[in-house]
């Protein structure tokens, strides 16, 4: 078994294209992302906005930023260096964190009023909502672009590039054994159902790890540099996508855990197309079927996008939105499990959407693993 | 030691390419007869489990081969019709992953890599890439790979398919000097492949088993049906058309036809003494014969 995993490693890494489309991705985002930043009228340098932080950060008080402003806008009359406009926007970015304090208090006291007139199912899902809102604390600022930046790198472009490469590189795994001929020696040989099976899945498994560790370090990298590291302890609301979340949890939280469920979902997405490979008796089939599956989300939800007419209501009509919401593309950004409060009736109980989606996303790629030792277990050679 | 067919039979779609198919194997070299499209790939992939029975089961020693499963495949060398191969990996490499597959352990499976490539003679290439081996030498790599784990059965489809005549030779060598103590069964529509190493001649046509027995008994059972006549040049089409013809040869006085026929076909014939390739001719169309 260790033979035969060592030559399924070799077989799916030795793959040049692969490593070349990996690098080449690698590359144009690189250059993108600092032409974007560097050009951007909105950076004023690390070390620059991390100083002007410095004199914001802390407790938020409405009436330290009013003293402040006045204080800012009487100095910068005569000129505005880059220190003055670095700490502009922290004066704008940290009020307009003010607001949301009030944003969150209201919800909270809008929630205890339904919750005077709620019952049962809609009680206990407003209760837990209320009890979540109350654990979040956003009373404090510090600046944290940088783990910010992290984190929204895998719903922007990391699920796009692990989904890439899980096709470019998997979809051939069981095909192309068919396509050689390769499968009339395999599948007559001893470990060559079952076993091989288990080695092209361990396989497929550390190739997402691998890739997905590889964008870490490089997501790590690239916005270190630019922005630097710290705020990993600020509340998840702080970042901009996560406004309305109900999570308690700090950036460095948030992020652990949507790297694990990244990679939770990149592994089930790689079983599927494994599963695909092994139906198809042909390379070009297996990414093509693959690809649709991944591609069709994002093709969809950019038509409803761009509000095209009759394809919205095609799409009304098939409830493509909540297709969409539980497709591969869009689990693996993870941000959409966390981003609002949304809980499914599990027995009149609310379970959260956060919890009960990973569950049946697991319980759904056991099934798929089973399916294909089944199939590949019973293949023939035809 | 047996491997038992009994009553198989398989389907395709619209194509009933075996038919109620049985027959034993125990120890020994067995000649897979039959023109092409008879079915013996198609018989030959299920004695290797890559396809299943539509009807009727394979024991092994008493015990379905489906049952059995990775046990049974433990046992079995294949060498299929058109083998498989990865282009880039190095006749070596190719080797060592066959071993992995057959779940043979590192050190004993690179022992015996270097001893079947000793044995196909392919010791001195063994570090170049399978992908530029020619015919003969994938054929040889696809023999190497068959037997790996020493096989108790082994079953090659026309093993010999693009073989040249002296590699032919060397082949057959080689099997008979390895079918002690195996069953091994090999496909073929050249008779001269199998004629004088097997033990038994299995010949199938459509599908279907028309015989099972000793060369010398299949012989027997046309031994009143061959003859040889000398025919003057203009007169070879005539008996073309009219009788089941083999091999032509131009001699001084005429052309001298061998010819396969119930009856005396002409005065002047001689009754001769079969061989293989009479017997082939016999049961198959001239057409499909290849010496
Ligand atoms: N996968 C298949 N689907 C349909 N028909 C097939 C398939 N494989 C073989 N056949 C048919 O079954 C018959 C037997 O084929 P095969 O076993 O390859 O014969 P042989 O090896 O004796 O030349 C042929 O008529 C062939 O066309
Ligand atoms: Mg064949």
């Amino acid at each position: 078994m260790k033979a035969l995993l060592k030559f399924e490693l070799y077989k799916i890494f030795s793959q040049k294209s692969v490593l070349i489309v990996f690098a080449l991705i690698l590359l144009v985002l690189s250059t993108l992302t600092l032409y974007s930043t560097f050009s951007s009228s909105f950076y004023y340098g690390k070390q620059e906005m991390i100083s002007a932080y410095k004199q914001v950060e802390g407790k938020l008080s409405k009436e330290k930023y009013e003293r402040q402003e006045q204080e800012f806008e009487s100095r910068t009359k005569k000129s505005s260096s880059k220190e003055d406009l670095a700490y502009g926007s922290a004066l704008i970015e940290t009020m307009s964190e003010y607001e949301d304090i009030e944003y969150y208090d209201n919800l909270i006291s809008r929630i205890e009023q339904d919750l005077t007139i709620a019952t049962g199912f809609n009680y206990e899902s407003l209760l837990l909502q209320k009890l979540m809102l109350e654990q979040i604390d956003l009373n404090e600022t510090y600046f944290h672009k940088g783990p910010e930046k992290m984190m929204d790198y895998v719903s922007a472009f990391g699920y796009m590039i692990t989904g890439i490469l899980i096709l470019i590189g998997l979809s051939s795994i069981f095909s192309n054994e068919d396509v050689t001929g390769m499968d009339q020696l395999i599948l007559s040989s001893k470990n060559g159902r079952n076993k091989l099976v288990s080695a092209k899945i361990i396989t497929a498994v550390f190739f997402v790890i691998s890739i997905i560790g590889v964008q870490l370090l490089y997501n790590w990298g690239i916005y270190s540099f630019l922005y630097g590291n710290d705020g990993w302890l600020v509340p998840l609301q702080k970042s901009s996508s996560f406004m309305l979340s109900p999570y308690s949890l700090n950036l460095f939280e948030y992020f652990s855990i949507q790297m694990i469920l990244h990679t939770l979902f990149s592994i089930g997405f790689a079983i599927f197309v494994l599963l695909i490979s092994n139906l198809c008796k042909n390379n070009y089939h297996s990414i093509i079927i693959s690809s649709v599956v991944f591609v069709a989300p994002m093709m969809l939800s950019f038509f409803n996008l761009i509000q095209m007419s009759n394809v919205v209501q095609v799409a009304k009509f098939i409830q493509i939105d909540t297709i969409i919401q539980y497709s591969y593309t869009y689990l693996m950004k993870v941000d959409v499990l966390f981003n609002r409060f949304k809980v499914f009736n599990f027995f009149e109980s609310p379970v959260l959407g956060s919890i009960a989606i990973p569950t049946v996303f697991v319980l759904t790629t056991l099934f798929f693993t089973w399916l294909l030792y089944r199939t590949y277990e019973r293949k023939e050679v035809i | 030691m047996k491997l038992k067919v009994e009553n198989v039979s398989k389907q395709f779609k619209d194509k009933l390419a075996v038919s109620n198919v049985s027959f034993d194997l125990t120890e020994g070299v067995y000649g897979f007869l039959g023109a092409n499209g008879a079915g013996k790939t198609t018989l030959m992939r299920m004695l290797v489990t890559l396809l299943k029975p539509s009807s009727g089961r394979i024991l092994f020693n008493g015990k379905d081969i489906d049952v059995l499963d990775e046990k049974y495949r433990d046992v079995i060398g294949y060498l299929p019709q058109y083998i498989g191969l990865y282009k880039n990996f190095t006749a070596e490499k190719y080797l060592m992953y066959i071993a992995s597959l057959k779940g043979i352990e590192k050190e004993k499976a690179m022992k015996k890599v270097d001893e079947l490539l000793e044995v196909v003679n392919l010791s001195e290439h063994r570090k170049r890439k399978v992908g530029k081996y020619s015919g003969g030498m994938k054929q040889r790599i696809g023999i190497a790979q068959a037997l790996l784990n020493d096989p108790k059965v082994l079953i090659v489809d026309e093993p010999t398919a693009g073989l040249d005549p002296k590699e032919r030779i060397r082949f057959r060598n080689l099997l008979s000097s390895i079918s002690k103590d195996r069953i091994v069964l090999l496909s073929t529509h050249i008779v001269s492949d199998i004629e004088f190493i097997a033990k038994e001649i299995i010949v199938i046509k459509a599908g279907q088993l028309i015989h099972k027995d000793h060369p010398e008994s299949l012989l027997d059972k046309i031994k009143d049906k061959v003859w040889t006549v000398t025919v003057d040049e203009n007169e070879v089409p005539k008996f073309q058309a009219a009788f089941k013809v083999g091999n032509i040869v131009r001699q001084n006085d005429g052309v001298g036809l061998r010819i396969i026929a119930e009856d005396r076909p002409d005065a002047r014939a001689i009754q001769a003494a079969p061989n293989l390739e009479d017997l082939y001719l016999y049961y198959f169309d001239q057409e499909e014969m290849i010496k």
